[in-house]
């Protein structure tokens, strides 16, 4: 039994020892920490720069939206194409008349008579009535005189018949009779009519003179054929008595009206002009010209009533002309060779004449023309035909200019009125509408798009609308037109002129047509956009809506959207001298100018909500809970607006789940920099600490979080007018403080 | 009424619960050692100086290698593995953790301060450790005569603690917050680990000499022994990071600050000191841009591979005293009557890990501002991708530029020190009664070895002759006070036993448990 006491009293201690022992209880505790943490250094960034500033102006949507001047002051600027489907209306038709005309050869020359000499020859016998072999050279001859006038016939192979309307034939004698003779006298016979005499004195012997026979007008000659009558004096016998021989017939100044001859070449000429219209465009000076894009000068038809070949067929046009375009460069149509035109013939197959490049010179609306021929000279043929030749025989042509398509025109263009915008065929005749989508020209403003709808109550102090344009036109016009901007919330407004200045559409009638919504557009919805680049000589011009000749400035503060357009063209009313060019260039470009000058911004606010899924945040399950979040923001504002901020957070259907900051907390305040008078901010900035925080509930209900709204209410140090520039910047750190609770059980 | 020899067990009893009792109360003087995890000396407070015997003494002190040599069984051996460990330390205060931790109160500002001051006392630079130390002997081989006895014994060791200080634990309970870290505090933690395999031959004999001097021999032996042995390193691993952490809050014209001044030490063996080297070469020299997760790849061989090899050495000595007829031969005292005292030096030598090791120091400032942004860095590198940038930013910048730029310290190599220890016990033995005290130092720190004095107080009383029952008490070292308990069974030709131990109040410092068995002891 002892062995066994002792065991239990050594058991029992040992018992006593180990149930006293501590063992550890199963965890249970919450803690509370602190988790004050630096989140991001102090980071400086611009107003505007690239991915590294308050606005990346480097970003598709703002690509181009941000222009700086010298001072790096900001100006929102958005250029906008917004070309017109309707401008070739600008261009003036010139329409040339089609030309006939009738060329006559007029009188014709008649030149030889006869392709063989002497034309005739008469003996000594036959002359003198002296037998020739009564007398030895030496032998004295009497005085005396031809008994009876001898007839001589003409050889005149060339020449059948004509009627004379001038001019003479001249007649070469030549005496180798062996005597001197004193007087001769020649009649010229048309067949047995006497057309007229001609004398010869002191006809010696080895001698000839030549004497012209003036024919009488109207005279008709054919069978020639002469009458000789000589006288001499006592004289020894010169020599051996020969033949007397008349040489030649020429023709002195000789046409005739009708003539059937064998001809030599003739030449004759036609000129006149060509018209062309002046309801569109009026040449006034030598100098205006119209310059062929395509087109061909189209001879018709060229009928020859001449019994004639003609050797060289020319129209020369003076008014148009090669490049480079002096009068030198006249175009000539010529047919010859191979191409001409033979006697008697009708021809319709002259090619057209391509006048791609050419100018057309016409002067008081006309373009000259000159036609001259020259004819073939029948003596060159082998078997010389006399032909029959009436001088009002000719060439009979049509022509005209076909196919014209004007490239450039320089003169006078006729006034006109005509709609920019493309017609809806479905639209009302005669009509464009504003509301009409497919007939407004609807002008996007990217970048403008993210503002507004994001915007109210901003006012913008400078802005404006140039209308820049580059243009082919070299005549004043003007645009009358309306500018209607529709901004994200549906409000439409319209851009006007303020009356007296040039933007100010004084004539509602030449409005007319411009409609919005099917009722005519009146002067306070019109706007007027001179364009004159006669005014800068170069093909670039613009026009600037600014708040001294427009209501641009309430326009761009409603910061549309979307603006619609639509217009009329009033062409060259004054009638100047300018150069159109086909096709018809007018690029304006829309540039809207938003000087970052802002006022009474105590009214204005930009809302903007993105999208942020924020699931991963705890909820209400885990362990480890935030109780509480502040995030701190030590800024540096140099920016001359400061803003309040105001965070909605949403959920998938856009409900708020909570806001910041809560009812009752502080407000999220950036305040701004204070301003110089120039309204710049001065660079000494604002510093201060501004807190976001965030309570457990909210923090909790964070995870459900689709969206975020947040809306920035603008500020300004004071009450005037505050602009912003490039090189502004805000500096600030960021820290966060997080209680995070977690219970460990 | 009861007799003579029941007030003698009584009087015993109650002079261990009094000594128990009063080095709990003064527990700042006595700490524990870790040389051996056999269940006797575990069971005996941690002590056995002067009682463990046969190739188990070769790590408690070489000389025991002839106690017992009267016995007729001359050889022992040990199969199937002893093994045992303890672990604990100052920071498994689970006093202060069942007080604060277990029943469901808010840890934050003054009730968290209190129990942080509980756990870790008033100043910041305070440091509270848990310590574990295990060691596994596969085999054993001892013989002894009248002479001389020898043994040979193979035990791989794990050593392992970690030891945070105050700001550390303040960080986890409150945070980063200014409160607290306005002023900078000492963020301190260092973690070690280190595994090893000794092969230990163990030879003792008896001073004649000395015994002559004291008594000729005739009541007094005096035994000597050393037991050097082979180091066979496995694995190393230590990082020890010391720092001061300050956390501004944000004002009205400045962002919050985080000021973070480190330095910190790595001592790593085997392919994990490959990875970090050749991290630190190709980021440092090569300067490419590399994570640190792309080098670390866990290797078992780093605990079972040989890695070098060192020696260390056991030295003892025990004077055997016979008290038979000085004691009363009465009760459970009847019976041999004897006491030992013994000291010895235990753990002598470094564990070596030569080449297959490398020694990393970083060091740097953290002053963190927020992220810095770089927009072009974003937009050229990250592709616009912001929230890209900020986590390169965070772990690369941050994590790898600058906690991660560690440098390897050429020409240095990992040793470690064993944890050597000074000890001194006395074993009284009254027939199948026993009374153990010990008491020693350690030189270091290493593992839950302690270089503050330890002391420990056992008993055994042997039911049958074959059934000892064991306890014991250990106060200080790396927790509090611990109690301590064994069993077995004890036959001439064979023996097992088992000890347990646990903390009864861990309130000043800190919890441990422990636990050995001796696997199957032969004796023959």
């Amino acid at each position: 039994m002892k062995y066994y006491s002792n065991i239990l009293l050594f058991a029992g201690i040992t018992f006593l020892f180990f149930i006293q022992c501590e063992k550890p209880g199963s965890p249970d505790f919450s803690l509370s920490r602190t988790i004050e943490f630096p989140l991001l250094q102090e980071r400086t960034v611009s107003f505007l720069g690239s991915s590294d500033a308050l606005i990346d102006t480097t970003t598709d949507s703002f690509t181009g939206l941000f222009t700086l001047d010298e001072d790096y002051f900001v100006t929102l600027s958005r250029d906008v194409e917004f070309n017109f489907d309707n401008l070739d209306h600008a261009v003036p038709d010139i329409i040339f008349e089609p030309e006939q005309f009738d060329a006559k050869i007029g009188p014709i020359r008649i030149k030889e008579f006869s392709s063989e000499t002497p034309v005739a020859e008469v003996t000594f016998e036959e002359l003198t009535g002296i037998s020739s072999d009564s007398f030895q050279p030496g032998d004295l001859i009497p005085a005396g005189s031809t008994p009876v006038p001898v007839n001589i016939s003409l050889e005149t192979d060339y020449f059948v018949s004509a009627r004379i309307i001038e001019g003479g034939i001249s007649l070469e004698l030549t005496n180798t009779l062996g005597v001197d003779i004193s007087v001769l006298t020649l009649v010229l016979n048309s067949g047995e009519t006497e057309t007229g005499s001609v004398q010869f004195q002191n006809l010696n012997h080895g001698t000839s003179q030549n004497q012209t026979l003036q024919l009488p007008a109207d005279v008709i000659l054919e069978q020639l054929n002469a009458s000789l009558t000589v006288s001499w004096g006592s004289q020894e016998l010169q020599d051996t008595p020969d033949n007397f021989t008349v040489n030649q017939l020429i023709g002195d100044q000789l046409t005739a009206s009708e003539i059937v001859a064998v001809i030599d070449q003739q030449e004759f000429t036609y000129r006149n002009q060509i018209g062309i219209a002046v309801d569109e465009f009026n040449y006034t000076s030598p100098e205006h010209y119209v310059e062929v894009k395509s087109g061909s000068l189209n001879v018709s038809e060229i009928e020859n009533n001449l019994d004639l070949d003609l050797e060289l067929f020319q129209l020369s046009f003076p008014g148009i002309r090669t490049y480079p375009f002096t009068p030198s460069d006249t175009l000539v149509v010529r047919l010859e060779n191979d191409h001409q035109l033979s006697g008697k013939t009708l021809i319709t197959d002259v090619p057209p004449i391509d006048l791609g490049g050419l100018r057309i010179y016409g002067n008081n609306n006309q373009v000259e023309y000159h036609l001259f021929v020259r004819t073939e000279d029948t003596r060159s043929e082998s078997a010389a035909i006399p032909r029959t030749v009436n001088a009002n025989d000719g060439l009979k042509t049509a022509m005209g200019i076909i196919s014209f398509q004007m490239a450039e025109a320089f003169g006078i263009v006729s006034p006109r009125s005509f709609f920019l915008n493309k017609r809806d065929p479905a639209g009302t005749p005669g009509t464009i509408d504003l509301q009409n989508r497919n007939e407004a020209r609807v002008i996007e403003l990217e970048g403008l798009q993210d503002f507004s709808g994001k915007v109210t109550g901003i006012e913008f102090t400078d802005a404006s609308i140039t209308v820049k344009y580059k243009t082919n036109i070299g005549i004043p016009y003007t645009m009358i037109g309306a500018f209607a901007g529709y901004t994200e919330n549906g409000e439409v407004i319209y851009l006007s002129g303020l009356q007296g200045t040039q933007a100010y559409v004084e004539d509602a009638g030449k409005a007319t047509g411009l409609l919005a919504g099917g009722v005519q557009l009146g002067q306070s919805k019109l706007v007027r956009i001179p364009v004159d680049p006669l005014q800068t000589g170069q093909n670039t011009g613009s026009f600037t809506f600014n708040r001294k000749n427009s209501n641009v400035t309430e326009f761009l503060n409603k910061v549309p959207s979307e603006i619609h357009f639509i217009g009329k063209a009033d062409v060259n009313r004054d009638q100047l001298e300018g150069r159109v060019q086909n096709p018809v260039e007018f690029s304006p470009v829309m540039i809207v100018d938003i000087p970052l000058s802002l006022k009474s911004l105590d009214e204005a606010n930009y809302k903007d909500t993105f999208e942020q899924n924020l699931s991963e945040l705890p909820d209400q399950e885990g362990d480890n809970q935030i109780e509480e979040g502040i995030l701190y923001i030590v800024y540096h504002n140099r920016l001359p607006v400061g803003a309040t901020l105001q965070f909605n957070f949403l959920d998938y259907n856009q409900n708020i789940i909570t806001t910041l900051p809560a009812i009752g907390d502080k407000p999220i305040e950036l305040s701004p920099s204070e301003t110089d008078q120039s309204g710049f901010s001065t660079g000494q900035g604002f510093i201060d600490q501004t807190a976001i925080s965030l309570s457990r509930e909210q923090l909790l209900s964070l995870h459900r979080t689709e969206f975020i709204q947040y809306t920035l209410g603008l500020d300004s140090f004071g009450d005037d007018e505050v602009r912003l520039r490039a090189t502004d910047t805000i500096s600030f750190s960021v820290s966060s403080k997080f209680i995070l609770n977690s219970t460990i059980n | 009424m009861m007799n003579k020899r029941q007030l003698s067990i009584k009087n015993i009893w109650l002079i261990c619960i009094v000594l128990a009792c009063s080095f709990n109360m003064t527990p700042e003087l006595a700490h524990t050692q870790s040389r051996l995890h056999s269940p006797v000396n575990h069971a005996l407070g941690g002590g056995g100086t002067a009682y463990i015997d046969s190739y188990q003494a070769n790590f408690v002190n070489p000389a025991n290698l002839m106690l017992n040599s009267g016995r007729d069984t001359r050889f022992t051996i040990g199969i199937l593995g002893s093994t045992g460990g303890s672990l604990g330390g100052s920071l498994a205060n689970i006093n202060v953790y069942n007080q604060y931790l277990t029943s469901g109160l808010a840890i934050q500002d003054d009730l968290a301060s209190e129990m942080l001051t509980k756990w870790f006392g008033t100043a910041d630079e305070e440091v509270r450790s848990f310590g574990l130390s295990a060691d596994h002997i596969p085999l054993g081989f001892a013989y002894r005569n009248e002479k001389w006895g020898m043994a040979f014994a193979a035990r791989s060791r794990l050593i392992a603690n970690a030891s945070p200080n105050k700001g550390v634990a303040e960080l986890f309970i409150h945070g980063p917050d200014p409160q607290y870290f306005s002023s900078g505090k000492p963020v301190n933690l260092k973690i070690e680990s280190l595994v090893f395999t000794e092969i230990s031959f163990g030879i003792a004999g008896t001073s004649s000499i000395l015994s002559e001097i004291v008594d000729s021999g005739r009541n007094t032996k005096f035994y000597v022994g050393a037991a050097p042995k082979l180091i066979l390193s496995q694995h190393s691993g230590k990082f020890d990071l010391q720092s001061n952490l300050q956390v501004q809050p944000a004002g009205t014209s400045q962002n919050a600050r985080i000021y973070h001044d480190f330095n910190y030490l790595m001592e790593f063996s085997g392919s994990t000191a490959r990875q970090l080297n050749q991290y630190q070469y190709d980021r440092r020299i090569l300067n490419q841009d590399v994570s640190m997760d792309d080098y670390l790849e866990f290797s078992g061989s780093d605990f079972y591979g040989f890695q070098s090899a060192g020696f260390g050495i056991d030295l003892g000595a025990t004077v055997e005293m016979n008290m038979n007829g000085i004691l009363p031969d009465a009760g459970v005292f009847r019976g041999d009557k004897f006491l030992r005292i013994s000291l010895s030096l235990n753990d002598l030598g470094i564990v070596r890990f030569g080449k297959n090791s490398n020694v990393f120091r970083g060091s740097g400032v953290v002053d963190w501002r927020g992220i810095e942004h770089n927009q072009e860095t974003i937009d050229q590198h990250f592709n616009g991708d912001t929230g890209a940038y900020y986590e390169s930013v965070l772990k690369d910048s941050i994590g790898s530029d600058i906690y991660g730029n560690f440098r390897t310290l050429e020409n240095e190599t990992v040793s470690r020190n064993l944890p050597a220890s000074l000890n001194a016990g006395a074993h009284l033995k009254a027939g199948r009664f026993g009374l153990m005290l010990d008491a020693g130092k350690g030189f270091n720190n290493v593992g839950i070895n302690s270089r503050r004095i330890y002391a420990s107080l056992g008993t055994e009383y042997r039911f049958f002759g074959i059934w000892p029952l064991r306890a014991g008490i250990r106060t200080g070292g790396f927790s509090s006070s611990s109690l301590h308990f064994g069993t077995g069974l004890e036959f001439r030709n064979f023996e097992f036993s088992f000890s347990g131990s646990t903390v009864p109040s861990s309130g000043r410092y800190g919890s441990a448990a422990g636990a050995a068995w001796s696997g199957i002891i032969i004796h023959f």
